[in-house]
């Protein structure tokens, strides 16, 4: 049907390329002919220009290929395959055995902007492949290659060749004009083919000695800002044209040719070298699994969602996660990784993993059942690194896709949970397993690996509904809706790190504790074998478990208290401001509320736990137009300044919940061991976008403290400072 | 013979500017304009006269006007034709 839609129809000058008016000098572009230095600096410019055009999403068509020189060398490439045959001379237009003059200036161009030509289209065939692995196409970035090899065969040695050539060539004409500009060029393409070593790169993460090598990164950032102050003369007429489009096999309509100013090419390109170079310094640096999640939700999902070029994103996605699923290359794996996860929550030194610890009760036939349970565990293990995956795969994609792809994590995260539930009380039947140990309540197997799905997925959830937001999915009547949602999503987070979680971390240090009377009622071997036990556990398991508690205690739970706060205060804010609109689209609607709540919600509907909530639950939340109604005149005037007063106080209590977060953070050493990173920046970027959101609602709600009633207000949404809390404010019709 | 016979056919359609289309008939509408799929576009290569140059299309309608003449490959004509005695 697409396809269809983009038929070529023979005759009409808009969809047919053949009708393309192109003149003789066009057509008949001699790119072996000798041209001055100063044109071949101008045509390097140039080109890299039209290359970053295309970085920028645009067709190869209508940038790099529009010049005569990259397309009649990939048309002489695409015959044999050799590099030697890629070079500029149009076997259509001279005849066979034609060889270029000798002069001068035919060596600046057949072998310095050949060299030039080909080593940047090396670099393009880089970024062609990270675009065709793993970004999305015309969305990210347009891979259309119109049938022509850009090197893809060929390795970057052979293409250093004639680079090389070219630089060595030049190197020995210093008093050339233009020669330094030249140099250069061809310097910053040398140091950009490196970035194929580059995204291959192993790193020891979480116990990296040395830094990576980004010198030729460096050394291209000082090439771009050298280059950024010359100026170039004026082009060979007709290099550039859309003669490509007349001439090759092509299934699209005629478009204009597009290229950038050098200005805005160096300003891309720099900004893909200094981004790299910033993944390749910092993931060394990371000390735990702890802060590369932190790393990744911020720095990369957020950070480099919004400003990096998706090349970025492509390279950091091949460079992080490899094909054989390692991270960065080496030891570390997305099981392992998922390991490390689970046990910074609630997963450590949990007899489940333990598969020597188990002893089988319950039963006859103890080994057919501790065959059948490892099963289940292996298999179970193996869904949670499928989905820890899908979860480490998200945060390389744009911000639409993020959402997206965590939206159908949702749905992965949620049967995983009940999976996991499953397998864990069948095991718990035969004894394996840890229990949680409450005064008063008999043993409860503690289900520590479906606390941390949960746990996982109620994190996914919030991130969903919030980004929402963001994407400007909901209408502003919706608005306090949604918030409402999202704080009851945190009020569940609240409860179940304060609750489940906490408990199975603490029972596992009593647990641990209470072996001393095992021990010491125990006799012979087995005494032995319990006390190398607990020494084990001590040294190993207890520094975690502790840090854990500090973790959950001082950081996860107030943090996610803070956001329940901040969600329902927004709610509340928004929906008070909705009572001086009059709002046409829900009062006239045709549904009834609860049918548009129920559609709303419909995408949270599929989830288990945590159970979407009744219409009644949030129409008894969400209570301020009933309030309202039942007042009138100067009653009503004293209520509403009553519910702003309440709201404001709610505002306020945010803003001294993020102090209490950010001062356990700065004080408890246990958490910055383990959440500092990149001097705090992430917590203290948290902090401000918090504080200025709730100024900012306090700013509205102070203002409708004015209003006399006969004003008309429209509900309309700004920028805020948090991507996730736009500002809803009233604007006057 | 029915034209509807001829979808399927390769087809060959020389246009008004001098062009030749070779591709499979996908469909034809009541006026005669045409839509062909897998198309090759054959003209005299505008670098050097005295060649041919050919390119792929890929799907192509061509409107009635503009075809000049149109030729459908011999052997296939004639199971076209066996098919419609049978």
């Amino acid at each position: 049907m697409l396809e269809g839609t983009r038929a070529l129809e023979i005759g009409n000058e808009r969809l047919d390329t053949g009708l393309i008016k192109l003149r003789p000098s066009e057509i008949l572009f001699d790119s072996s002919k000798g041209r001055p230095m100063d044109k071949v600096a101008a045509v390097m410019n140039e080109l890299l220009n039209s290359f970053m055009a295309w970085v920028n999403g645009l067709a190869l068509l209508v940038t790099m290929l529009s010049c005569r020189y990259v397309y009649d060398l990939l048309e002489n490439f695409k015959r044999n395959y050799k590099i030697e045959e890629a070079d500029f001379i149009n076997t259509r237009m001279h005849p066979k055995g034609y060889t270029p003059e000798d002069s001068e200036e035919s060596q600046y161009v057949n072998i310095v902007l050949r060299g030039y030509t080909i080593g940047l289209i090396k670099v393009l065939s880089i970024f062609l492949k990270i675009a065709m692995d793993v970004l999305y196409e015309e969305e990210d970035i347009t891979t259309r290659s119109m049938d022509l090899n850009y090197f893809c065969t060929l390795s970057v040695e052979q293409v250093e060749g004639p680079l090389d050539e070219a630089i060595s060539y030049l190197e020995k004409k210093p008093h050339v004009p233009f020669q330094r500009e030249a140099l250069l060029h061809l310097m910053l393409v040398k140091n950009l083919l490196k970035l194929s070593i580059s995204m291959n790169e192993r790193v020891d993460l979480f116990n990296a000695r040395e830094t990576l090598d980004v010198s030729h990164l460096h050394e291209s950032v000082e090439i771009l800002d050298e280059l950024r102050t010359y100026q170039y003369v004026s082009l060979p007429e007709s290099l550039f044209s859309r003669f490509v489009q007349v001439d090759c096999n092509n299934r699209h309509i005629p478009t204009s040719n597009v290229t950038l100013s050098s200005t805005e090419a160096i300003d891309i390109l720099r900004g893909i070298v200094t981004s790299i170079q910033e993944v390749l310094l910092q993931i060394p640096n990371i000390q735990n699994e702890a802060q590369l999640i932190l790393y990744l939700q911020h720095s990369i999902g957020e950070e480099m969602a919004h400003s990096a070029s998706a090349i970025v994103r492509g390279f950091f996605q091949l460079f992080f996660i490899r094909d054989d699923k390692s991270i960065c290359g080496l030891d570390e794996t997305v099981g392992s990784l998922a390991l490390r996860s689970m046990s910074s929550l609630c997963l450590v030194a949990n007899s489940i993993s333990d598969v020597d610890s188990w002893h089988i009760e319950n039963t006859s036939d103890a080994l057919t059942v501790r065959n059948d349970c490892f099963a289940k565990v292996s298999l179970l293990f193996d869904d949670i690194d499928s989905a820890f995956y899908q979860k480490l795969s998200v945060y390389g994609n744009n911000r639409c896709r993020q959402r997206q792809l965590l939206n159908r994590n949702l749905v992965l995260w949620d049967s995983l949970q009940y999976n996991a539930e499953v397998v864990e009380m069948h095991l718990s039947e035969y004894g394996i397993g840890d229990k949680l140990i409450q005064e008063g309540v008999p043993d409860q197997p503690c289900l520590a690996i479906s606390s941390y799905i949960y746990y996982e997925k109620l994190c996914m959830m919030t991130e969903v509904v919030l980004t929402g937001f963001e994407q400007d999915t909901y209408r502003p009547s919706e608005a306090h809706m949604m918030y409402w949602y999202a704080s009851e999503l945190f009020a569940h987070t609240h409860q179940h790190l304060a609750g489940r979680l906490k408990e199975i971390n603490s029972s596992k240090l009593k647990w641990i504790n209470n072996m001393s009377k095992k021990i010491k009622k125990a006799k012979g071997p087995k005494k032995e074998a319990l006390r190398s036990t607990q020494k084990r556990l001590v040294e190993e398991a207890v520094p975690i478990l502790e840090e854990n508690l500090a973790a959950i205690e001082q950081y996860l739970v107030p943090v996610s208290m803070t956001q329940y706060y901040l969600c329902r205060a927004v709610s509340m804010s928004v929906q008070l401001l909705e009572h001086f609109v009059k709002l046409p689209d829900t009062n006239s609607s045709l549904a009834t509320p609860e049918k548009l709540y129920s559609l709303r919600m419909k995408p949270w509907s599929s989830i288990g736990t945590p159970e979407l909530p009744p219409y009644e639950r949030y129409k008894e939340s969400n209570n301020i137009p009933e309030t309202l109604a039942k007042y009138e005149g100067e009653a009503l005037s004293r209520m509403l300044s009553k519910i702003i007063t309440s709201v404001e106080t709610k505002l306020d209590t945010v803003k001294k919940s993020v102090d209490t977060v950010m001062d356990n953070f700065e004080k408890d050493e246990k958490i910055k061991a383990r959440y500092h990173f990149d001097d705090n920046r992430y917590m203290k970027k948290w902090q401000k976008e918090v504080v200025s959101t709730c100024d900012s609602y306090l700013k509205e709600l102070e203002a409708c403290r004015h209003f006399t009633g006969t004003e008309k207000h429209r509900l309309r949404s700004k920028k805020g400072h948090s991507r996730l809390f736009p500002i809803y404010y009233l604007q006057e019709v | 013979m029915k034209v509807e016979k001829l979808i399927g056919a390769n087809l060959r359609v020389k246009v008004d500017d001098g062009r030749v289309l070779d591709g499979v008939l996908s469909v034809i509408d009541p006026f005669g304009n045409l839509l062909l799929a897998n198309v090759y576009e054959t003209s005299v290569d505008k670098l050097n006269e005295s060649l041919f140059h050919t390119r792929e299309l890929g799907l192509v309608s061509v409107p009635r006007n503009v075809i000049k003449t149109l030729m459908v490959d011999k052997k296939q004509y004639g199971r076209i034709g066996e098919n419609q005695v049978s």
